[in-house]
């Protein structure tokens, strides 16, 4: 992959439900996105994700989000400029997810220059391999706004 | 009148999975001290029932994403040995360097980022890498030779997909295992400054004369195969588990604690099998150990860092042994005769034995499966230390106490969500106790 292309990555669980939106979006956008970004699929792991952003200038990052919001609505946050809370992705293994990796990028100076996150609230969690109808429709809202960055 | 003092933390922080601590102290006495796993239970026996035998490798990996090449191990040697298959020596080795990669990857994981924040007196590996940044860095590289493992064998570092019964869907090339050896080498010596580092950390005073139980065999630091043994005279074939070791379901838990039927709480893991299974260790890693004082048996639960990084340079160390002496096998996978029977398959996970049983009908269809991981054979021996140290520190204050108590559990690496994969639970016989509503306000 060519370093300098602006890379997404969709983090989640095909099997968990409204989990899996990161990975299912990422496959929608790979023949629309391929020849501009890179695009890659990911479980979460915080060590991985650090070997995936680093020495990339830009990075977008999608994932299902367990929040304060009602389920379907988007959060957004540019992790080059603030930290993200913690508690919006309590289920990756040993709690070393994207929050941990964000923080320790930051602290070891490996952090793109522009990260940002995009993040639906999910309501199913549990085993299932469907979305919620509230985040298949905000999916289809973010995948709006990802072509608009993409300007295509 | 006596006071009492309640100490729980509600989430457990630095392990896998939702698990809590409670400990309640009347005066000088600890009362009770429990590990609640309140991780809903997954029901994976249960999903398997049905299912074709091919389907059990990739279908209980997932029980964890840290260690699935435990399940998928213990997975295929219960079903070869049913099948009576005869697996290839290249394919054996194979197995091993798989499972080098996993133990790699899990243990530098909680070696760095998990547990030796407790020693170096931080809340988490992000304050130590602001302090400590070069060995932060050596940790996520050490760790990512591990993945790389997985991945040159697996497809994929989490969840791997090229295992099978009999063997793997594919053998990697002799070129593509060499490209990983001179990253090998540098992980090793990384391993050996892991070692050096961590010996060198206070470790609390604690010692427990354990009952410890893992894989033996002769030849070989056990990962695939071996006999089960204990420092208690225990030496059974695997098959032989469920005669000498019982699950039951206690209230506090959605885990089934398992015990010996004579000995009771047991414990598996690095500090088991490194004190049965010493001689077994690379000429290499037993020269580390000597030098840093750990050519012994070691019952000091908080100095199991030690042994997962002495462990840690035996897996990198056998890694290389087998890329160096690697040639291609004929064909990736045995052939399998399918037929009914019951097989049984126990490999070392990081964190201990990993015991699989399976009934499979004529077609190859599995009628029944018992998983036994070993975070649920430790629940007991976890709860025994937090008793015993919780009141050989009472005069703690309840934070010290409390983040003492949680770096003792820590020293298991517990992985919660295998210990919740079961198939009964039975809610409507088992009340809570009026503790529990204490531990829930």
């Amino acid at each position: 992959m060519q370093q300098n292309k602006p890379l997404l990555i969709g983090v989640g669980q095909d099997f968990r439900g409204d989990d899996a939106m990161g990975l299912l979006l990422v496959r929608k956008l790979k023949p629309i996105l391929s020849s501009v970004w890179d695009l890659v699929e990911s479980n979460g792991d915080g060590t991985l994700l650090m070997e995936l952003w680093k020495d990339r200038e830009c990075v977008y990052i999608i994932d299902a989000v367990s929040g304060p919001k009602e389920p379907g609505e988007l959060y957004h946050f540019s992790a080059h400029e603030s930290i993200p809370p913690a508690d919006w992705f309590r289920t990756s293994t040993h709690h070393w997810g994207i929050a941990e990796a964000i923080e320790m990028s930051r602290v070891l100076q490996t952090l793109p220059k522009a990260l940002f996150f995009w993040g639906i609230e999910g309501r199913i969690f549990t085993h299932s391999d469907e979305l919620s109808p509230e985040v298949n429709a905000a999916m289809e809202e973010l995948e709006v706004l990802l072509l608009q960055h993409a300007q295509l | 009148m006596t006071d009492t003092r309640t100490i729980k933390v509600d989430v457990l922080a630095r392990v896998e999975g939702e698990g809590s601590l409670y400990l309640k102290v009347e005066g000088d006495e600890v009362k009770e001290a429990r590990l609640k796993i309140f991780e809903p239970p997954r029901f994976f026996e249960a999903f398997l029932r049905g299912r074709d035998f091919h389907e059990a490798p990739d279908i209980t990996a997932r029980i964890c994403g840290i260690c699935p090449v435990a399940y998928q191990m213990s997975a295929c040697h219960a079903m070869e040995q049913i099948f009576g298959v005869d697996i290839d020596q290249t394919i054996r080795e194979l197995r091993r360097l798989l499972y080098c990669g996993e133990w790699i990857e899990s243990h530098v994981l909680h070696v760095y980022m998990l547990h030796a924040p407790d020693f170096m007196g931080y809340q988490s590996a992000i304050e130590m890498a602001a302090d400590h940044a070069s060995i932060v860095e050596r940790g996520l590289r050490l760790k990512k030779a591990g993945n790389q493992l997985m991945t040159l064998l697996g497809g994929r570092e989490v969840h791997p997909i090229n295992v099978k019964v009999g063997g793997f869907y594919k053998a990697p090339s002799k070129a593509d295992v060499k490209t990983l050896l001179e990253e090998l080498k540098w992980a090793r010596d990384a391993a050996e400054e892991t070692v050096r580092w961590v010996a060198q950390f206070d470790m609390p005073t604690f010692e427990k004369d354990y009952a410890f139980v893992a894989l033996h065999h002769p030849d070989e630091y056990p990962l695939n195969e071996g006999r089960l043994i204990s420092n208690r005279g225990l030496d059974i074939p695997i098959d032989d588990f469920f005669e000498h070791f019982e699950e039951s379901h206690v209230a506090h838990s959605n885990a089934l604690h398992a015990s010996h039927k004579e000995y009771g709480a047991y414990f598996v893991g690095p500090i088991a099998r490194y004190a049965l299974n010493y001689q077994q260790l690379s000429a290499y890693t037993r020269a580390v150990a000597a030098d840093i004082g750990f050519d012994r048996v070691c019952r000091n639960p908080f100095e199991s860092i030690v042994i997962r990084s002495l462990e840690t340079l035996y897996a990198c160390d056998e890694a290389i042994r087998i890329m160096e002496q690697y040639e291609e096998p004929l064909s990736p996978c045995a052939p399998l005769d399918v037929k009914a029977g019951v097989g049984f398959g126990c490999t070392e996970a990081p964190r201990g034995i990993c015991l699989h049983r399976y009934e499979v009908d004529e077609e190859g269809a599995i009628v029944d499966a018992r998983i036994v991981p070993p975070t649920s054979q430790n629940q007991k021996s976890i709860e025994d230390d937090l008793m015993q140290f919780a009141s050989a520190h009472i005069e703690l204050s309840d934070d010290d106490l409390t983040w003492q108590c949680e770096q003792a559990i820590r020293n298991y690496d517990p992985c919660i969500s295998c210990a919740t994969h079961f198939l009964k639970l039975d809610v409507e016989r088992l009340p809570a106790p009026k503790e529990d509503e204490d531990a829930t306000e």
